[in-house]
């Protein structure tokens, strides 16, 4: 290679390096916000739902010899010393209340334990006995098996607590898992009743969805631009007016059973608000276009002459639709039903606000322990089910569809 | 007198009878107006997408069993909308349109077994190729072995075998192109339309193509109705050609003769180059008229009866039957004419002038004899033979 050529070479080689990091760096915002707000939160939550750290900031020594504990046997003397020696020196109370929250998930009572030790600790002195026997002074609790299994499990590195539970299960104190008390087993069918509510919403918004979107690409333009505002008019409206002005309607003396009433068809009125049917309905409205979208962009992109030709190959019109165009509108349904049905998994205001106390869905837990019992690691955990509920889901569909599709690539 | 520029004998044994140019259709030698086993018969249809305003105007064709017939015409003269009338995709305002016989109006398009290769192909992108070929089979519910045997067939012919379990995105334009022809001839329906099926290709491929779209025809017997608005396109494959004009059938004839004698004006203009001289005529006498051009100059030619005395005319000659008068040349049709240019085509010169009226004029000329002393600006001679123009009111 001559000199020149060489030079040349080098100068178009850098030139390609440089354009590769310019065009890096203009992808470096972007890449840093989605890190920001999506990977970390997400990790964050994913950690939150195995995060086992509250006894162990407020009990580092005692946690250090929980882990020597033989199953089934009573706890060895320098666990006590040990646990002597935390409380003596706790001075954080936050993370005393913590510890005490976390451990009363393992075994109710514990928080009235371990909160009366901490007040009543420090003003007795030291006995002459063991620091055991001291501890049973205190509660006797303190020495009983469940009590010192429950210390345990809180203190490992990583709990399964929080996942187990939402299964409605937990680890017993031999350490097998088992299935919780049937009056207190509620998330499984929470979550089953989710994914129903959610399946059906979906089957419900594209029944209703695919021939909406039909009529728009059919109709002549005026009249599918009005039907097309009609659909999205909704969309620009808040979530909370478009669901009270629901309840509004379906309640007992709403429109709804009042011109029934009046028209003679009902005599009673029907109860179409706080319970399924009023979720249904309402959620329907609220996702449908969601639906409606996706399909309908994948729709106005099917050529005609495809129509056109499976008439003219012979198929009367009904089997070129469900031979040729159904299939061809594929990736809009599959879209437009992942969409339909990753949202309303997670949505929360309409069945709150529209359900019954019967239709409480995931979220409304979530929310529970977010908001009112500020127990992360169960937030966490049903968090996270969710979703890996929606990326199986995402991916199985993917795998069928093609996710370039999906995403309305080629 | 006969005029004195055409030998009389001539005038009565021309080789073209210009009789027949008055006529849209051509009778006797070129074929009867009225088939006598039409395998489709349009008749009187008309339609149009704006009131008054017909995208076909009053038709009236007969398609012959087994022909290869091309609509030709310029782009909107209602080749499409005649093709669709026929597919069942349009419904004419008015008249009829036969199958085999049979009113087909109230048929949907469905069930009338017609082939239609459409211009974009219209292979379904899900489907193979042999599902693609097999569509109208299982709606026909063949079994599955001939369904089977017949795609294979169908592949053979149009050399796709092999191609079989890929989908049509994985083809390239030609191939999908051969792919849409099988998929129209599998169900052997009696007619096949063709809107322009070949007119995203190449060039090259293009001509293959049309090799074998009419070998296929002449194996299959069938009726091929091909729309096209590249006239040599229409010349190579056609039995016949129908040129629509603004949804007119404007004349309907086999290619030399529409090309040898075209029937009016726009025919004339439409079939490859034509070099017109407008003038009047100043006298006329057994089939042979005495034309005066815009610049003076006398011309002398063969009219059919159409033409009349006085009526102001447009003189067509092809290029190629123009030639350079030698100097000093006393003969009939000799155009004093200024060159602005002079091309070398391979297989031929073309000699680019106007005469004095400001008409332009071209001239092929056979690459052996490479004209002299045309450099642009220069003054020369060209004549022709009164047999060789065409003459149609202006
Ligand atoms: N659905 C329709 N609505 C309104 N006008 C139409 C419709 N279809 C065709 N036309 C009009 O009818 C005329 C003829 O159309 P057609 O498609 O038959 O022409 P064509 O000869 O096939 O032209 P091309 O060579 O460009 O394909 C055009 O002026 C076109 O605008
Ligand atoms: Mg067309």
């Amino acid at each position: 290679m001559s000199s020149i050529a060489l030079v040349e070479y080098r100068r178009l080689a850098s030139a390609r390096v440089f354009r590769r990091l310019a065009s890096f760096g203009l992808l470096l915002p972007a890449l840093l916000l989605l890190f920001l707000f999506f990977f970390i939160p997400i990790g964050y939550i994913l950690f939150n739902s195995v995060n086992n750290s509250e006894v162990r900031t407020a009990f580092p020594r005692a946690s250090v010899e929980a882990a020597r504990i033989v199953t089934g046997k009573p706890a060895h003397p320098a666990f006590y010393d040990a646990l002597a020696e935390d409380f003596s020196t706790l001075k954080d109370t936050r993370a005393l209340g913590e510890a005490a929250r976390r451990l009363n998930y393992e075994v109710v009572g514990y928080r009235t334990v371990v909160l009366k030790t901490g007040r009543t600790f420090g003003s007795r002195p030291a006995g002459r006995g063991d620091n055991a026997a001291r501890f049973a002074e205190i509660d006797e609790r303190w020495t009983q098996p469940d009590f010192i299994a429950g210390f345990t499990r809180a203190t490992r590195l990583l709990t399964p607590y929080y996942f187990l539970r939402a299964l409605d299960m937990r680890e017993d104190d031999s350490g097998d898992v088992v299935r919780v008390g049937e009056d207190v087993r509620v998330f499984v069918a929470t979550l089953l009743r989710t994914l129903e509510i959610s399946g059906s919403v979906t089957i419900l918004c594209l029944l209703i969805g695919y021939p909406l979107a039909g009529c728009l690409v059919i109709l002549p333009r005026g009249l599918s631009a009005l039907l097309l505002f009609s659909v999205l008019v909704p969309f620009w409206t808040s979530i909370l007016v478009r669901t009270s002005s629901w309840i509004v309607v379906l309640s007992k003396e709403g429109i709804i059973n009042s011109t029934l009433l009046k028209l003679g068809i009902i005599t009673e009125p029907m109860q179409l608000v706080f319970n399924r049917t009023g979720l249904y309905i309402t959620m329907v409205h609220v996702m449908l276009p969601f639906m409606v979208l996706p399909i309908y962009s994948v729709m106005r992109s099917v050529p005609k002459t495809y129509l056109r030709a499976s008439l003219s190959l012979g198929a009367h019109p009904i089997l070129g639709f469900w031979k040729v165009f159904v299939p061809l509108t594929m990736p809009g349904i599959a879209s437009g039903c992942l969409m339909t049905f990753i949202i309303t998994v997670g949505y929360y205001i309409t069945p709150t606000l529209v359900g019954g106390p019967k239709e409480n869905m995931i979220t409304y837990f979530i929310a529970f322990f977010v908001n009112d019992t500020i127990n992360w690691g169960m937030a966490a955990a049903l968090g996270t089910m969710l979703l890996g509920i929606v990326m199986a889901l995402y991916f199985t569909i993917g795998k069928v569809v093609g996710i370039h599709r999906i995403v309305g690539l080629k | 007198m006969a005029l004195s520029c055409i030998p009389s004998a001539s005038v009565a044994a021309g080789p073209l009878s210009f009789s027949q140019q008055a006529h849209l259709r051509p009778a006797g030698e070129h074929g009867p107006a009225l088939a006598r086993d039409p395998v489709v018969r349009y008749a009187g249809v008309s339609r149009s997408f704006v009131p008054g305003l017909f995208v076909v105007d009053n038709l009236d064709l007969d398609v012959e069993r087994g022909e290869f017939i091309t609509f030709l015409g310029p782009s909107g003269s209602g080749k499409t909308t005649t093709l669709m009338l026929l597919a069942g995709f349009e419904l004419p305002d008015a008249g009829r349109i036969h199958l085999d016989g049979r009113e087909i109006q109230s048929v949907p398009p469905h069930r009338r077994n017609i082939g239609v290769v459409f211009q974009n192909y219209s292979l379904f992108p899900h489907l193979t190729i042999n599902e693609n070929i097999a569509y109208p089979l299982r709606v026909r519910r063949m079994p599955a072995a001939e369904i089977e045997d017949r795609v294979r067939r169908a592949l053979d012919m149009v050399k796709m075998s092999g191609f079989g379990t890929r989908l049509p995105s994985m083809l390239s334009g030609g191939q999908q192109q051969r792919v849409a022809l099988a998929r129209a001839l599998v169900f052997d329906p009696p007619v096949i339309l063709m809107d322009e099926p070949l007119g995203a290709l190449d060039k090259n491929l293009r001509e293959h193509m049309q090799l074998e779209i009419k070998a296929i025809h002449e194996r299959l017997g069938a009726t091929f109705i091909y729309v096209t608005h590249d006239q040599s396109e229409a010349l190579t494959m056609s039995d016949r050609i129908a040129v629509f004009d603004s949804g007119r059938l404007s004349q309907i004839a086999r290619p030399e003769t529409l090309y040898n004698n075209p029937a009016n004006l726009f025919v004339a203009d439409f079939m490859g180059d034509n070099n017109k001289i407008a003038g009047r005529v100043t006298r006329i006498e057994a089939g042979a008229a005495q034309i005066v051009a815009g610049d003076g100059t006398e011309l002398c030619c063969q009219v059919g009866p159409g033409i009349a005395q006085d009526a102001a005319v447009v003189v067509c000659i092809r290029p190629e039957r123009l030639a350079i008068a030698a100097p000093g040349e006393v003969a009939p049709n000799v155009l004093p004419v200024t060159v602005s240019k002079l091309s070398f085509l391979g297989d031929h010169y073309r000699l680019y002038a106007a005469n004095r009226a400001g008409e332009d004029v071209v001239l092929k000329l056979g690459s052996r004899n490479r004209p002299d002393d045309c450099a642009p600006g220069c003054q020369i001679a060209i004549q022709f033979s009164p047999r060789d123009c065409l003459v149609f009111p202006a």
